[in-house]
């Protein structure tokens, strides 16, 4: 366990060593220069050369990778150009709004994908089956900007059931803001909710044909508790897997879904960041997204190893 | 290859060349049966339509590709000039009512169909050019190598996609290229993954011992004994790649970072519709299935040729 634990650490470091870098170097390619675009166009050329200074853009690469890198680690994520704040701030607010919507989501998407899933594997050929794998093709097909122009379309515009814009007002009330949430949450798991239930339908068929479920059949066990006690925790390992694996899939959907509905997450913290060349924010803001994914596959090879002591990494 | 001269058989030397003669017979119906005789090509359109999802998807697909090639038929007034009021309502005149810079979002519609299936075949294209020679050699050569580029696509792979897209276009800036090349790098991963995948299971069948033991070069077995015989699933994972780039595309569009204007994109209509939506739904709405039906389409024929391969 300890050798295995080290091992998917290092590698979970080695992979954010050399993000760090793609990320740094690709904002080491723009050719804006940041001190510039924090004086505007009229500061003469003294003047931005001594912010070039202050700001250590005039030292080799190596050493401002070093310097940026350090003062990351120690949680110094420098200033937003366009926000005169320290980026830290700005990250902790939107990163806890952002995970809130993930995390909302997850709790919707995993227990619906698995169950539906299961019920067609189940049901291999039937027509429940067949009805359960037409729509979750159709979601899966769904890119998330359209089923949730779809979602705003019926149930703000039409319905006018829910609200189709999602800015958190802190003065209403809890239930008036978690409403806001439910047709982002709706868009954002839809297509997750498709994939989870395609795999698991699939993974589900394969252990019922497999040689130890014929045994217990074969011993008399009743179906109902065969697939309880030991179809079950077997079919659902590798749809477990595929989702955790499908986490960076999901910080996409996020950034779609922030901006479709307005709601002012990291994802639409960096996409603002980038529109506006505010380098700082974009490097950070990808970083500490990045270190979401990473550490969230983390937890998933842990969890995959926990559930299933056949696995042995080498 | 050094032919060495005969040597007088022994019992062991007797054996090897049976287990080359098997190898080599092996390897002539293999390869029969990657090139095949003429009716194998009737047999699968045969195939293709008995599967229900594969003729719907392919239908699907098709409409799509007549609506792109006939663009300029079909397509009432020009994509990108202003042909009428600013946001006006659907008319006889404007079926789906004109933007808000007058333009006629029919017109754009039927011509965004180019933008989609041209861009997204060619930028999986693009990274198939570049994955799949990775993942052969990774599958076929193993050892360090494989561990490289397997860790480097782990790397890759860990790193959220659009964030990847995000990157690159603002670091260069948005123009079709630029998103041709951000979306075909983004699939290199998973296309590197997959190629090994089915390399590996190719690796150890008869036919490559064969092609070894006739002492083929490394390349040679790659691409044209490999290759051949992968391309069934490779195609299968194409047609869900290209879905994956079409949303792609129009992700990037609808946040801005995609074709630049005015250049009718679908995912570009949809962002520049979404401050209307309440006001004139359908100037979202139609891009919006649009493009959901044409992934629709590619997803459905890579089910039902997936249908058909399993049950050869």
């Amino acid at each position: 366990m300890l050798g295995f634990l080290l091992n998917r650490l290092g590698s979970m470091l080695m992979t954010m060593l050399v993000i760090s870098i793609l990320v740094f170097s690709i904002a080491e390619v723009i050719p804006i220069d940041p001190a510039r675009n924090a004086l505007g166009r009229y500061a003469t050329q003294q003047a931005v050369d001594e912010l070039r200074e202050k700001m250590g853009l005039d030292r080799p690469v190596i050493v401002r990778y070093g310097t940026w890198i350090s003062n990351f680690l120690r949680g110094d994520f420098g200033e937003s150009i366009h926000y005169r704040r320290p980026v830290r701030d700005l990250i902790e607010v939107r990163l806890g709004r952002s995970l809130a919507l993930a995390g909302l989501g997850f709790v919707f998407m995993i227990p619906l994908g698995l169950t539906l899933g299961c019920i067609a594997g189940i049901n291999e050929g039937r027509l429940l089956d067949r009805i359960i794998s037409l729509t979750s093709g159709l979601f899966v097909s769904l890119p998330a900007f359209a089923s949730g122009i779809f979602m705003i379309v019926i149930f703000a515009l039409w319905l006018q059931w829910l609200p189709g814009a999602s800015i958190p007002d802190p003065d209403a009330g809890f239930f008036e803001n978690g409403k806001k949430l439910i047709l982002p949450i709706l868009t954002l798991s839809l297509d997750e909710i498709g994939y989870l239930a395609r795999l698991t339908r699939v993974s589900m068929a394969e252990v019922l044909e497999s040689d130890y479920v014929r045994t217990a059949a074969l011993k008399g066990i009743p179906r109902r508790k065969i697939i309880w006690r030991h179809a079950l925790r077997n079919a659902l390992i590798a749809p477990f897997t595929a989702i955790m694996l499908h986490v960076n899939w999901l910080i996409g959907g996020v950034v779609v879904v922030e901006v479709l509905f307005n709601y002012p997450g990291l994802g639409r913290l960096i996409l603002d960041g980038a529109m506006r060349n505010d380098i700082i924010v974009v490097e950070a803001g990808t970083l500490v997204l990045t270190f979401v994914a990473v550490s969230s596959q983390l937890i998933a090879d842990i969890g995959i190893y926990l559930m299933n002591p056949r696995i042995r990494y080498e | 290859m050094i032919r060495q001269k005969p040597k007088p058989m022994s019992k062991r030397s007797n054996r090897l060349l049976s287990e080359i003669f098997q190898a080599l017979a092996a390897s002539t119906r293999e390869n029969r049966r990657m090139s095949p005789p003429e009716g194998r090509l009737r047999t699968a359109t045969a195939d293709l339509f008995h599967s229900k999802s594969a003729t719907i998807g392919l239908t699907i697909i098709l409409f799509w590709v007549v609506v792109g090639l006939a663009a300029p038929i079909v397509s009432p007034f020009s994509p990108t000039e202003m042909q009428g009021p600013r946001l006006g309502y659907p008319s006889v005149v404007h079926w789906l009512g004109t933007d808000s810079l007058g333009r006629d979002v029919m017109s754009r519609l039927f011509w965004g169909t180019r933008t989609v299936l041209l861009l997204a075949p060619i930028s999986v294209f693009l990274g198939i050019l570049i994955g799949a020679p990775l993942g052969l050699l990774s599958g076929y050569v193993r050892g360090k190598l494989d561990m490289l580029i397997m860790r480097i696509c782990d790397v890759l792979l860990s790193f959220p996609t659009l964030l990847i897209y995000v990157l690159i276009i603002t670091s260069i800036g948005p123009s079709a290229i630029i998103v041709v090349i951000s979306v075909a790098i983004g699939a290199v991963p998973a296309i590197t993954r997959i190629v090994r995948s089915l390399t590996l299971d190719e690796r150890t069948r008869d036919y490559v011992n064969a092609a070894r033991l006739r002492g083929e070069r490394r390349n040679y077995i790659l691409l044209l004994e490999i290759l051949p015989n992968v391309t069934g699933p490779l195609i299968v994972d194409t047609c869900i790649r290209v879905g994956y780039a079409i949303m792609a595309i129009g992700s990037l569009g609808f946040l801005g970072l995609g074709i630049p204007p005015p250049t009718p994109d679908w995912g570009g209509m949809i962002n520049e519709g979404r401050a209307w939506i309440f006001m004139m739904p359908w100037m979202v709405l139609a891009p919006a299935a649009a493009l959901s039906s044409v992934v629709i389409g590619l997803n459905l024929f890579a089910d039902g040729m997936r249908e058909i391969a399993q049950q050869r």
